[in-house]
């Protein structure tokens, strides 16, 4: 089975390399702006979520999509967005539950896990993002992240 | 003979139980050498990057230690 | 348009509220790399060494480094590089947190701030676009007040630096705060925002950066991250227990200045160590843009009389606020930092001259009617309240905002300020540390640890153990790390970077940042040519061999107990091996040689 990105909220501690190698990988430059993978920080109450796409088995943003821009890589089980069919709709931004593809600059962005070796995860000193079999991310925790990602865009759309 | 031994930062953990939060009085035999107190404590020497006797930097580990001095013992730490 | 810069700056002249924007001049930024260096120089031509410090016509600049927003390790800083109200020398404070990145983002390197308003104003950076607007309603509040308004009115996306009471009141060891707990905090870098009206700068930036190089940049990245990682410094020491793991170091070596350097070890040293923050009030650590060390501390004071929340303290705090006051109160200290990151001043000067005032004090200078409370060392609710009254300057507290280097002198007895050029040293006895003792004495700012850190190796045995009771060999390490310390300062990178790595990694991420073809002998040079013009502000400014020297407590008075017992400072001969070294006169002025040879 395919590794996924694996986050343990409570290693991180907002430093945001993630964001900046992210969008140097996506975007040729470091624009933390155009990130995939965005650190969400509530400085007083110490609370600090990098937030990323877990690739959804029933994705519904690929399921949304009207152009089928967004397909599963066989290899890596990510979904991945192409970007010639891509018309910039945004309908998998308010598709996604987790807040993690955003539609900028007239394409839709989101995790690719970087083909299979995720830049984050290279950068990641505390191993806050980390890549790794999903067996190994217990069901409870995951689902306290999933959740967690799941208020935090719902308070974000608030 | 009786030796203060302390410990700080993550070598906090070679404490005997029943220790302070970074002290606790060891009783050695007389002659008893710095490395003899760290294979005692369990420390492996790389991490026992300073080692004070009374305040005192001490490089060498085959320095026998006199009764009730005190030896302080740190991993690399930075700061400033 | 040079790559891993924004290659633009931001002139602001304040006076007449207009604001232009300016290219970077690609020679000056090979000369000076940014930050600390390329703000040196332009203060240098802009500004009259003898101007007063908090007139119109000083210059305050926030400047990044051409890794300042790159994935360059711990690469999130800048500086304020002014001439300093407490000191009267070049001033430059290094400031990490978020600010310095999101700058370079919405397309400036540096602001230079000029003249000053006539009324209280806020400055926001939008992506190129600039405005000031009135700032009234902002005057008066805190640091962290300020923020919260600020990203109520603008959104949480700005990032801010902002002055408190301290720095509105011209404080003379103001701050200017980031992140709410993050300071350019020493020699009085708030004041002169203050004396500009300035309140705040809100900057948002959704633009990028390139670099030259990338797949080069990225492979220099990775290099230095792992070597972080694999540090026992900065990839575990610093995160666990922050920059206080120090106390029982520095005090067990017995140079833990205590009771304004009265003695050299704190018998509550332990109650104030960074053992116990981690178990008594850490809530967890945060780290600044692209530092994956996390020396930062959130911290609580659970309960008692000085509950509360926010961040810090660091090592240099805990000694000001803590040993240095003679105050064991881990809950006090914390608070009376918290204080001053709200109300915007410098700890280490706040401390020490409360420190300053106790001994003042207790040895009937100062009576209870001067200061109108008692002040005596070990009393923490008196510090906190210190704080508070400084800050705002009131009562007695207006006093002390001027530093203990005019306290002493005013009330007769100059020899009990503990600090070289008006600043007070830190956290570091030199009765016990030679080297600390010239680094004090020459350091640009005056008395300051981070221009050349020699505790490293004469107490932390980083990179090597050097003994630290002779004046053997002291100069010329210093003199090394005083140029590497100004060409790091000048590339945007945090100095807690070089516990695990040094110049030939710094300079293998600058070449590939840049373009520029840096390797480590042309990165010392920058550092030494940098050091030189800082000498040359101050030799302007009026400063003389004789402000090169220590408190006569350090040069005469020896230790009284401990490790260091019966020592002094042996200055002279180490002050005369580093003009030497350095290729100065007797008179520790730069040499014309000197001078050319290093293109100034």
């Amino acid at each position: 089975m395919a590794n996924m990105l694996l986050i343990e909220p409570e290693k991180c501690t907002t430093c945001r390399l993630c964001e900046l190698v992210c969008s140097e990988r996506g975007e040729g430059i470091f624009r933390p702006s155009r990130s995939r993978v965005r650190v969400w920080i509530d400085a007083e109450a110490a609370e600090y979520v990098p937030m990323v796409c877990i690739q959804c088995d029933d994705a519904p943003c690929m399921e949304e999509c009207p152009t089928e821009a967004l397909v599963r890589d066989p290899v890596t089980n990510a979904v991945v967005v192409v970007a010639e069919k891509c018309d910039e709709c945004a309908i998998c931004e308010s598709a996604c539950p987790y807040g993690v593809i955003r539609c900028l600059d007239g394409l839709a962005r989101k995790c690719d896990l970087c083909g299979g070796d995720p830049e984050c995860v290279r950068f990641c000193a505390t191993g806050a993002i980390q890549y790794a079999e999903p067996g190994r991310w217990p069901r409870a925790a995951r689902e306290t992240y999933t959740d967690r990602l799941r208020s935090l865009c719902e308070e974000a759309q608030a | 003979m009786n030796v203060e031994v302390r410990l700080f930062a993550t070598l906090r953990e070679y404490l005997p139980a029943g220790s302070g939060r970074t002290s606790a009085q060891i009783e050695m035999q007389e002659g008893t050498r710095i490395c003899d107190l760290l294979d005692r404590l369990g420390i492996p020497a790389a991490i026992a990057h300073l080692v004070l006797v009374d305040g005192r930097y001490e490089a060498d580990r085959t320095r026998e230690l006199q009764d009730g001095c005190a030896v302080s013992i740190w991993p690399p730490i930075g700061g400033g | 348009m040079i790559s891993a810069y924004a290659g633009k700056l931001l002139r602001v002249d304040l006076t007449s509220r207009q604001v232009r924007s300016e290219s970077i001049d690609p020679d000056a930024a090979r000369r000076f790399i940014g930050g600390r260096g390329l703000a040196t120089k332009m203060l240098s031509e802009a500004v009259h060494p003898q101007v007063d410090p908090l007139s119109p016509a000083n210059t305050l600049i926030l400047a990044t480094g051409p890794l300042t927003g790159t994935s360059a390790m711990c690469g999130g800083r800048f500086m304020a590089v002014t001439k300093g109200p407490l000191t009267g020398t070049i001033a430059s404070s290094n400031c990490g947190g978020t600010f310095g990145p999101e700058l370079k983002y919405a397309g400036y390197d540096m602001v230079v701030l000029e003249g000053a308003a006539s009324e209280p104003l806020l400055m926001v950076i939008e992506d190129g676009k600039v405005e000031l607007h009135p700032a009234g309603e902002l005057w008066g509040l805190n640091v962290h007040e300020t923020e919260d308004r600020l990203h109520g009115e603008l959104g949480r996306d700005f990032q801010l630096v902002s002055i408190g009471p301290a720095g509105e009141k011209l404080v003379r060891f103001a701050a200017i705060i980031n992140d709410k707990g993050r300071a350019a905090g020493r020699s009085g870098v708030g004041a002169v925002m203050g004396s500009k009206k300035l309140k705040a700068i809100a900057v948002r930036g959704t633009g990028g950066l390139s670099v030259a190089d990338p797949p080069g940049f990225r492979a220099a990245c990775l290099d230095s991250l792992a070597k972080l990682e694999a540090g026992e410094i900065t990839g575990q020491g610093l995160q666990s227990f922050g920059t206080a793991i120090l106390v029982n170091i520095i005090n067990e070596s017995g140079v833990f200045p205590t009771r304004n350097f009265r003695q050299g070890q704190f018998e509550s040293a332990e109650k104030i160590s960074g053992e116990t923050i981690a178990e008594e009030i850490l809530v967890r650590p945060r780290a600044c843009v692209a530092c994956p060390i996390a020396c930062g501390r959130v911290t609580e004071v659970r309960g008692g009389p000085y509950r509360s929340r926010g961040d810090g303290p660091e090592y240099e705090t805990v000694w000001a606020l803590g040993a240095d006051t003679g105050v064991e109160d881990l809950g006090a200290v914390t608070k009376a930092n918290y204080v001053c990151n709200e109300l915007g001043m410098d700890t280490i000067t706040a401390g020490a001259t409360v420190a300053c005032a106790m001994e003042l004090f207790e040895e009937g200078v100062l009576s209870e009617k001067d200061v109108g409370r008692k002040l005596k060392f070990g009393d923490a609710e008196a510090v906190v309240d210190m704080m508070t009254k400084i800050g705002n300057r009131e009562g007695f507290g207006d006093v002390l905002a001027e530093g203990s280097a005019r306290v002493a002198e005013r009330y007769g007895r100059p020899e009990l300020f503990m600090g070289v050029k008006k600043q007070e040293m830190p956290a570091y006895d030199p009765r016990g540390v030679f080297g600390m003792g010239v680094q004090y004495a020459t350091s640009n700012r005056g008395g300051c640890h981070v221009r050349g850190y020699m505790i490293a190796p004469e107490i932390l045995g980083v990179p090597q153990k050097l003994d630290a009771h002779t004046p053997q060999g002291k100069a010329e390490t210093n003199i090394a790390f005083q140029n590497l310390t100004a060409a790091l300062d000048s590339i945007g990178v945090c100095l807690f970077v070089t516990f695990s790595i040094g110049a030939p990694e710094l300079a293998a991420m600058l070449k590939t940042a840049t373009g520029f073809d840096y390797d480590a002998d042309e990165f010392m040079q920058v550092g030494e040519r940098i050091w030189n013009l800082e000498k040359l502000f101050n030799m302007k400014a009026g400063l003389t061999r004789k402000d090169d020297t220590l408190p006569r407590r350090l040069l005469s008075e020896p230790m009284p107990a401990g490790p260091a017992k019966g020592l002094t400072v042996p200055l002279d001969e180490m002050l005369t091996q580093y003009y030497r070294l350095r290729g100065w006169d007797e008179q520790g002025a730069p040499t014309q040689e000197k001078l050319a040879a290093l293109g100034l």
